[in-house]
């Protein structure tokens, strides 16, 4: 497509805000559903995510969201001691989590597949 | 090499964090503080070397306080919506049971509410008069109409019990059609559906 003007000023989320704007829709689901494996800290969630790519930009904001999962009682926390220094929280799914990670994965994937099928089909084009 | 201002570093971080998140309730401030806190100290003892610049891009990773305090206050202004929300459900299911039981009443809600077009209201003013007071009260005045037909022909009678009857029956479905007509048209106010677009689903 042949832009008069910069292509990402006619868009409804400019490109460089897209990826920001994709993450903060999902990142909250990822969460989830690592803690559907095994509770963790929040050190370790950072970790994980921080080794899947660019999931999550900011590492401190991951605490403000497990706070908000726990009060909406997406996630259950316990303190657990350490070999060597202070005790830690513990994050786990919950039942109301469990259910909203398997929501999730269903919308996702449908989600997904509909994005790729456009895409795949050249934008639509027959 | 040596962290010389490494402790200075992590205590100006957490002191400006506790600013950033001065307009959050004091528990849920003391919560993320801990917990970002107890991430930093852990971080630094797992680090075989800890030097000022190591340090720095520990602080660097977890970001600029400002974004931890957008994040957590988009958790509080959620919940603060998702009540917004309830109270509103609550409002407009009175506004429909009096709209059934005491119209006069539910008329004044219906039209001071924001949950539906003034085109719905206008169809929820007309259709149910007076509600199901109103209905009882001109279907027990029917007999009336039946009496002006008592001296005619016979096909008269058959006809207006006919169209009294129909009358009835309308007046006894309309007003509960209506009221499911408008639970279904109930929606968020303009001004929340764009906030609540803006935020995840929960």
């Amino acid at each position: 497509m042949q832009c008069k003007v910069p292509c990402s000023t006619v868009l409804l989320v400019p490109i460089d805000g897209l990826a920001t704007q994709l993450r903060k829709g999902v990142i909250e689901y990822c969460v989830l559903a690592l803690l559907k494996e095994a509770p963790l800290y929040g050190g370790e969630v950072i970790e994980i995510l921080r080794s899947k790519g660019q999931i999550l930009i900011s590492e401190g904001t991951i605490y403000p969201l497990l706070s908000r999962m726990r009060s909406e009682g997406f996630v259950e926390t316990e303190w657990r001691d350490t070999p060597a220094g202070a005790p830690r929280r513990y994050y786990r799914l919950s039942r109301s989590g469990q259910k909203a990670v398997a929501d999730f994965r269903d919308e996702w994937f449908r989600f997904r597949n509909s994005v790729d099928e456009i895409f795949r089909d050249g934008g639509g084009q027959r | 090499m040596t962290a010389v201002r490494a402790s200075q570093l992590v205590d100006a971080y957490l002191r400006r964090l506790e600013i950033e998140l001065v307009d959050l309730p004091a528990a849920k401030r003391h919560e993320i503080v801990d917990e970002i806190r107890r991430h930093i100290a852990g971080e630094r003892s797992a680090m075989v070397d800890e030097t000022d610049a190591n340090v720095m891009n520990l602080l660097d990773r977890l970001g600029d306080p400002a974004e931890i305090a957008a994040e957590a206050r988009s958790g509080a202004e959620r919940r603060r919506l998702a009540q917004g929300l309830r109270r509103f459900g609550t409002l407009e299911v009175l506004t429909l049971a009096l709209m059934l039981l005491a119209w006069p009443v539910g008329v004044i809600l219906l039209s001071a509410s924001r949950a539906w077009t003034t085109r719905e209201k206008v169809l929820g003013l007309l259709l149910p008069p007076g509600g199901y007071p109103g209905a009882f009260l001109l279907i027990a005045n029917f007999h009336r109409f039946a009496s002006m037909t008592d001296a005619g022909p016979n096909w008269a009678q058959i006809t207006v019990g006919a169209v009294l009857f129909t009358v009835s029956l309308l007046l006894l479905t309309a007003p509960i059609g209506m009221c499911v007509y408008l639970a279904t048209r109930m929606r968020v106010p303009s001004h929340q559906q764009g906030e609540v677009r803006g935020s995840s689903r929960w």
